[in-house]
């Protein structure tokens, strides 16, 4: 299975990952990508919008139809893919922020977004969603996230090459996906391991639907979980978000 | 290891309380609970087909724990909706919306019924039949098991 072999390029919409379910809903072939110059609805995660300045930002969708039902690992999928072009390309390596952050030195580079529709147990299709700042100077950020944002561009200092990034992501996001199908999941999580934000023994603290939780990070689960060590007992959380993270290197 | 216990034997296990005439049951085994409640059935099921309806307590209706045991159909036909993962269970697409479905609703096959996410993932979780959700058993916001019961839908036929 090829991923990028074939592309849908618009100028506008909504949101790619619209785009990508309404063509998974209609059969189209797996693999097939939606790319646009901007979207007007990006999605962020728990209903916020994605900030999708037109021509500045790479917004694309994959459409995938999963053989199994646990698909738990594609946000992780992705963010590899994604960080494996990068460096290809660039040679800058971004690091990941579980669980769907891609971010350097701390601030975000971009975004996974992942959905998908299971009718009772069997998953019907996936589109796997991601939005990477590419050629954003500092003021093309709305004010109140400038601090937190960056670009390719900022990091690199020079325009970025589009379409060989999107050669090297194709060919990223069939290898990692590949490996997901096969039932490597092992691979992808000692993978993403080594590109994680968070390393074993740090203090973090998580937002979850508990409620914000802190303790020390010991790894992800082979489901893709974060797994924290809290009052002597090892719990995964599935739900969550980093909401700090005490003395990491990689973070600051 | 605790033990297993498959739809084959919860199902024997009702027909020996009706046998038997019991309204209550309750085993345990290598640290595996079930429990069975029943209330007879005064009336034999209506002929015409149902119609969408008030939620009603169960009417011949057993309530079967525990949750592994994948139940597909209950006594009453009741088709129950499961997890396919571990999660948070929505109910609307994002806070300020209204919930894809309530209990009364009709249901159609392909509708979507719930949110469930996971890293991030958002899994819309949609209805394999036609018929009118009896029963919402996850609470909005709050987490999901892999394999527990969401709804109970009463199919259409």
């Amino acid at each position: 299975m090829e991923i990028g072999a074939k592309i849908v390029q618009v100028k506008s919409c909504l949101s790619t990952n619209d785009m990508a379910k309404d063509l998974a809903l209609s059969g189209e072939k797996e693999g097939t990508v939606v790319i646009s110059e901007e979207q007007t609805q990006g999605k962020g995660t728990k209903g916020r919008s994605w900030y999708s300045a037109r021509k500045k930002g790479l917004y694309l969708s994959v459409v995938l139809y999963p053989p199994h039902p646990d698909i738990s690992l594609l946000p992780l999928v992705a963010g590899l893919a994604v960080s494996d072009a990068v460096f290809s390309s660039l040679g800058i390596r971004i690091s990941l922020k579980w669980p769907n952050d891609l971010v350097w030195k701390g601030k975000k580079l971009g975004g996974i977004l992942c959905e998908s529709a299971y009718s009772g147990n069997r998953v019907n299709y996936a589109v796997l969603g991601i939005g990477l700042n590419l050629s954003h100077g500092m003021d093309d950020f709305p004010e109140e996230i400038r601090d937190q944002a960056v670009s390719l561009k900022l990091i690199s200092k020079e325009e970025p090459d589009e379409k060989a990034l999107l050669g090297n992501l194709w060919q990223a996001l069939s290898h990692w996906y590949g490996e997901f199908v096969h039932g490597k999941g092992d691979r992808i999580i000692s993978a993403y391991q080594e590109i994680s934000v968070l390393s074993p023994g740090k203090k973090v603290t998580l937002d979850t639907d508990r409620g914000e939780i802190s303790g020390i990070y010991r790894g992800i689960s082979p489901q893709g979980g974060l797994i924290l060590e809290s009052g002597g007992e090892e719990k995964t959380y599935f739900s969550a978000e980093i909401k700090a993270v005490k003395g990491s290197k990689k973070e600051g | 290891m605790s033990a297993k216990i498959d739809y084959k034997e919860i199902k024997k296990l009702v027909q020996f309380m009706e046998e038997k005439k019991l309204s209550h049951f309750e085993l345990e085994i290598e640290g595996l609970k079930v429990k069975i409640s029943r209330n007879p059935s005064p009336l034999p099921p209506p002929e015409s087909p149902p119609v969408p309806q008030e939620p009603e307590e169960s009417e011949g209706n057993e309530s079967v724990e525990p949750q592994e045991a994948e139940p597909e159909k209950g006594k009453n036909n009741l088709i129950f909706i499961t997890s396919p993962m571990v999660g948070t269970f929505y109910l609307a697409p994002d806070p300020s919306s209204s919930p894809f479905v309530e209990v009364g609703d009709p249901v159609e096959k392909n509708q979507t019924l719930c949110i469930i996410e996971a890293m991030k993932l958002m899994n819309e979780i949609e209805s394999e039949i036609e018929g009118v959700l009896e029963e919402i058993y996850a609470e909005n916001g709050k987490p999901v098991e892999y394999g527990q019961k969401l709804f109970a839908i009463k199919p259409l036929s």
